[in-house]
């Protein structure tokens, strides 16, 4: 039948099928041949494809976003409601990851799917893990030094075990140990059970390889003593604490002490809570990063107090008790301390009809 | 040949003309779907805002900077001394206010025992009546605002007074 054909296809996509019959060659010209109709249909139904995926993706990127911002709002509000408690511990249920201190201190992010969501600044003063994923506890409690500074709030995730190393009554009080007729833990600001904090008279290297198989995280604090060196598990974070007049029939204000977590990392804390967020910080960069907003707002307080001390000092002449000065002293422990043991004595000694106590 | 030219021509046609209904439901399609979409979005941000906005107004009350403290022991009053000092140092670290109250104003009314439209500064104190906290307005938006009050006991330490004012939570959208 045919002895040969040829198709050409000009560049305005006009296609003409020349056959040759024999000695006859028959042009037949079709307007739009069926063969550019399919490329045409093609390429819109690959344009189409493409558009719908993007389409999909962006308004997926989209949905995600507004979630993130939906859950990072709600945890805020959540932290701002708790942050006039004096004392609480509940139950947040976030149904996504949750980045503390990622990509910076003071700044957290939420993780939904695979993706992270932009990162959002806040004030909050928080101790806890890197990660918390889904439900978490969260203890606030406020600081006060000598005066109230602010909330401190301590986040754990339900998988995570604590061990407190050693023996001492500061430990039998932080774990709320019954005593031998039954009852619990009388006037001690033990931890809550939910965070699942046990006392050990000692551990040993294979003790904390065990735990760390047993648990998501573990974290063994050592009072009084060195931590134990055991290297290789990622699950398990040690560090030391040397603690002084923790114990309950002590004022918070006067609990302090030092904090080692290992690799020449040292730290201090400053009052009772403050022991909490050596106790809850997943480690040296987050307790930093927690200790610095603290002496941030015990700065911006301090400089509050201040300025009332002088206008109290103008508006009431007939009293001479204002002469001392409202600082902020955080360079040392001992500075610290002793920063506020005196103010807390120059306060005291205010009374009086002709004075006012500044705090 | 001319009326096959013409055919396919109306052929392209009919398929452009499928082509561009297809794309005109789509369009129609997407604009519905993101007309809903952001209907939703913004219905959750004023949700959310009001949200905001409750919990603000509950914790502005309590938090350090102004409120009463006796001893170390917190009282349910605000000290009319410590916002003004706070005033201040809010403006001085505005950076880090700006991150817990955003575009908003806060301020303290007087109401009772007497009002009083004077401005409470260092200097103007005790003989004024508003106490303001915080200010950050957003350009354009002065006008468009939502408020939120509530009643608070205002402590004068060096008199050892309480009065009634009203503290105004100002959102700028």
């Amino acid at each position: 039948m045919f002895s040969h054909y040829t198709i050409s296809i000009d560049i305005v996509s006009k296609v003409y099928i020349i056959y040759q019959y024999n000695d006859d060659v028959m042009i037949k010209k079709k307007g739009t041949s069926e063969a550019f109709k399919y490329l045409l249909v093609l390429f819109a139904g690959i344009t189409i494809l493409i558009f719908f995926i993007r389409f999909a993706w962006q308004a997926s990127g989209l949905i995600r976003d507004v979630k993130a911002v939906d859950i990072r709002e709600t945890l805020n509000d959540y932290f701002n409601a708790l942050s006039s408690a004096e004392d609480l511990v509940t139950t947040a249920n976030i149904n996504s990851r949750v980045y503390v201190n990622q990509p910076d201190c003071g700044k957290i992010s939420i993780g939904i799917r695979r993706t992270i969501s932009n990162a959002a600044e806040y004030s909050h003063i928080i101790f806890s893990p890197a990660i918390l994923n889904e439900r978490m506890f969260v203890w606030t409690k406020e600081w006060n030094y000598p005066f109230r500074v602010g909330n401190f709030f301590y986040l754990i995730s339900p998988d995570t075990k604590i061990f407190l190393v050693g023996n001492s009554k500061l430990i039998d009080e932080l774990t709320g140990i019954r005593k031998a007729n039954g009852a619990c833990c009388e006037n001690s600001n033990y931890i809550d059970p939910r965070f699942k904090v046990e006392k050990k008279y000692s551990v040993d290297a294979n003790f904390i390889r065990d735990k760390a198989k047993e648990y998501n995280k573990v974290i063994f604090i050592f009072f009084g003593e060195q931590a134990t060196t055991v290297t290789g598990i990622e699950n398990a974070r040690l560090r030391s604490i040397n603690a002084i007049d923790c114990e309950d029939e002590k004022d918070e204000e006067e609990c302090r002490g030092t904090i080692s977590f290992g690799n020449n990392k040292q730290s201090f804390f400053a009052g009772r809570p403050m022991l909490y967020a050596a106790i809850f910080s997943e480690d040296y960069q987050n307790y930093e990063c927690g200790f610095g907003m603290a002496k941030k707002r015990l700065k911006l307080v301090s400089d509050i107090y201040n300025g009332k001390k002088m206008m109290l000092e103008r508006l009431m002449p007939s009293c001479s008790k204002y002469g001392f000065s409202i600082e902020a002293n955080y360079n040392s422990l001992e500075s610290m301390y002793g920063n506020m043991k005196s103010l807390r004595q120059s306060n005291y000694d205010i009374g009086g009809v002709e004075c006012a106590k500044v705090f | 040949m001319l009326r096959s030219s013409k055919r396919g021509q109306i052929g392209l046609m009919e398929l452009l003309m499928v082509i561009v209904i297809i794309g005109i439901i789509i369009a129609i399609g997407i604009y519905f779907f993101y007309q809903g979409f952001i209907g939703s979005v913004k219905k959750t941000g004023e949700e959310l805002s009001m949200q905001e906005r409750e919990v603000l107004l509950g914790m502005l009350g309590r938090i350090p900077e102004v409120r009463c403290s006796i001893g170390s022991r917190d009282e349910n009053c605000l000290d009319a001394l410590k916002i003004i000092n706070a005033r201040e140092t809010i403006e001085d670290n505005k950076a880090y206010y700006i991150n817990l109250l955003g575009f908003r104003s806060v301020k303290v009314e007087l109401i009772y025992p007497e009002r009083n439209s004077k401005e409470c500064n260092a200097n103007t104190y005790p003989d004024c009546g508003i106490f303001k906290l915080y200010e950050n307005i957003k350009t354009g938006s002065e006008n468009m605002h939502q408020d939120a009050s509530i009643l608070v006991s205002l402590y004068y330490p060096e008199q050892g007074k309480y009065k009634v004012g009203k503290l105004v939570l100002r959102e700028y959208k």
